[in-house]
């Protein structure tokens, strides 16, 4: 009897634990194909919900709105990061630690307090509140990214470039900027993806008239749900997984490491 | 020497000024918007199964007007995002009448002209001049539900018993596993109806306390606090009982026609929903189009023959259903969910019930 129970024990607690995680999500994907509307029972496979879904014109809508937010709060917040980041290096690394604070704060407490700071302004929301709440989330993933990337430079580039007689803009153009183009690279993708799956800030900041697709889908699913928001869940994973796969090999290869 | 000097200040100058743009723009830019375009649309807060799409786009076909509808849950969630935005966002709600009280006093909803809705004179009379708004200032009735239980009678093959709130309070009676009502005043005004016969009474901290043993003994066997997801609960068969409104079971039971709604024999809760409109709103001719489209005839009948709400006008009562829409005696004996307890106190006891 030569049937080892270490090599035997390790493989099936790793495949439950993966079957644990992944189960839901392939129901998920499975009910998209399902011809009738109630998950209970099984009528035959069908795409009609992937032409519903392309057919209506709120999901369509709303994933513009996304793509917007997205993109906007991707360039402010990485923009951002990289300045602080240049520019307060010396001088400012103790207070970097305050970045990560987005991330340990409780999503909803920070959504809840930006729309207590936005009823406090008289701001009106919509896209533009939205776009500042993300913004805000990018950066507590942002600024660690390039941050950690920074401090693998030579410690005292900026200051040789400055000697051998570059300008400033030159300094951070040329030689800075090209090196934390890794990280930069990054940092976008990663702000991207949270902020297309963004829900909580989203529900409490985006205001009545701007819908993101995780708002879509939510307000799908309160007016009595249908697979149309199975169908959209996938075709999300998929964008997603995508995405954080690119990271994953970018990660693999050595170009960039992430914190 | 000086020429680079002057050319840091002056670029120094110029990133400030981008950045204190950007901010600008981030705080000032819904009023450029508004300022741009003068849009025929409306924000609409409502309930999830009380509008059809397809005739929310046959309004926007034949009006021109953008209908944006979001959707809440329970009262309370609609009354605390309409008071941390101060009555703005949207330009039509619709309130239940318990919280329209609420709502009044806080000044969040501004008055309604009467003469601009069509449809005022065919109003049931007994739905107007309601305790929360004696002389119909701030609302208009729409649909109207009576809450009861809703039973799967598949699981209780051999007899039904007697319906009565006994099912879901009395440890004795109650199923391994109900669904319960999901907002605080409900349950609580329930518990004291059960416990006093009447949810109207001064309350005392005895009262109260008792209440509160109530429901934390009612606990255990609570499968979900859920008015919303209750089909999950009884088409899934995890639940053979549930509290919920009519209209909901109605709907469960045109695909399994085992579940069937009682309202207990010691009478029940009715909740009226009305349209309010929120003080902020500046829209309010396209708010009166609107609610003058939805309380037509045909849409009102296609609402309810959806839905199986019970319809405001007095015209429709004869095709009520009766299980579902009481007659009018019996609607007199309804109570409402009104009382003295503050917002707070039954605030604490529900987060108080949900932590135990």
């Amino acid at each position: 009897m030569n049937i080892n129970m270490k090599s035997f024990c390790l493989p099936l607690f790793v495949t439950l634990f993966f079957l644990f995680l992944y189960v839901p999500i392939i129901v998920l994907i499975l009910y998209s194909f399902n011809a009738s509307t109630m998950p209970y029972e099984w009528k035959g496979f069908t795409t009609m919900w992937y032409k519903q879904l392309f057919a209506s014109k709120e999901a369509w809508q709303a994933l513009s709105n996304s793509l917007i937010v997205s993109t906007v709060s991707v360039f402010l917040s990485v923009t951002m990061a990289v300045l602080v980041v240049y520019n307060g290096f010396e001088r400012l690394n103790r207070f970097f630690v305050f970045f990560y604070g987005t991330l340990v704060i409780p999503e909803i407490v920070l959504a809840v307090g930006l729309l207590g700071f936005f009823s406090l302004f008289s701001v009106s929301l919509g896209l533009a509140t939205l776009i500042a709440g993300h913004t805000l989330l990018g950066l507590g993933y942002a600024v660690p990214i390039v941050h950690s990337r920074f401090c693998e430079l030579e410690r005292h580039l900026t200051e040789a470039s400055l000697d051998l007689g570059a300008t400033r803009s030159q300094t951070f153009f040329r030689v800075i900027f090209p090196l934390l183009m890794p990280s930069v690279f990054a940092a976008s993708l990663l702000v991207f993806v949270i902020s297309l799956d963004d829900f909580l800030i989203a529900f409490f900041c985006a205001g009545a008239e701007t819908q993101t697709l995780p708002l879509y889908i939510f307000s799908v699913v309160r007016s009595g749900g249908s697979p149309m928001v199975n169908a959209l869940s996938t075709i999300m994973i998929f964008v997603g997984a995508l995405i954080v796969s690119f990271i994953a090999l970018l990660q693999a290869r050595k170009v960039v490491t992430i914190v | 020497m000086q020429n680079s000097r002057l050319y840091t200040i002056m670029m120094r100058s110029v990133m400030v000024f981008f950045w204190v743009c950007v901010l600008v723009m981030f705080l000032g830019f819904s009023h450029i918007v508004h300022f741009f375009r003068s849009e025929r649309s409306i924000n609409i807060f409502s309930w999830p199964t009380l509008l059809d799409v397809s005739y929310l786009e046959r309004f926007e076909r034949e009006t021109g007007i953008t209908l944006h509808v979001s959707y809440y849950e329970t009262n309370e969630e609609l009354f605390s995002k309409l008071r941390a935005t101060k009555g703005s966002g949207y330009d039509l709600v619709i309130p239940s009448d318990y919280v329209v009280e609420l709502m009044i006093k806080e000044g969040l909803l501004q008055k309604i002209d009467q003469t601009k809705i069509h449809a005022w004179p065919e109003l049931d009379p007994k739905l107007l001049s309601l305790y929360c708004d004696p002389h119909n200032d701030y609302t208009i009735p729409y649909f109207w539900a009576v809450y009861g239980l809703g039973i799967d009678t598949a699981y209780f093959k051999d007899a039904l018993p007697e319906v009565s709130w006994d099912l879901i309070f009395d440890s004795k009676k109650i199923p391994s596993s109900i669904g319960m009502l999901d907002a605080a005043r409900e349950a609580v005004l329930l518990a004291a109806f059960y416990l006093y016969g009447s949810s109207d009474i001064a309350m005392t901290p005895e009262h109260i306390a008792k209440i509160k043993k109530l429901l934390i003994e009612q606990k255990r066997f609570v499968g979900a606090y859920t008015e919303s997801n209750i089909e999950h609960l009884l088409l899934g068969k995890l639940c053979p009982l549930v509290v919920a409104m009519g209209p909901d079971i109605l709907r469960i039971q045109r695909v399994n026609p085992a579940i069937k709604f009682v309202i207990p024999k010691e009478g029940s809760f009715v909740v009226i929903d009305s349209f309010a409109i929120p003080a902020k709103s500046t829209k309010v001719d396209l708010v009166y189009e609107f609610i003058n489209f939805l309380l037509k005839s045909d849409v009102l009948e296609h609402h309810r023959a959806k839905f199986g709400m019970c319809c405001p006008t007095k015209k429709m009562q004869s095709i009520h259903d009766q299980t579902i829409c009481p007659s009018d005696e019996e609607f007199a004996k309804m109570k409402f969910f009104k009382t003295t307890l503050p917002e707070a106190l039954l605030n604490e006891i529900w987060i108080q019930l949900m932590a135990y």
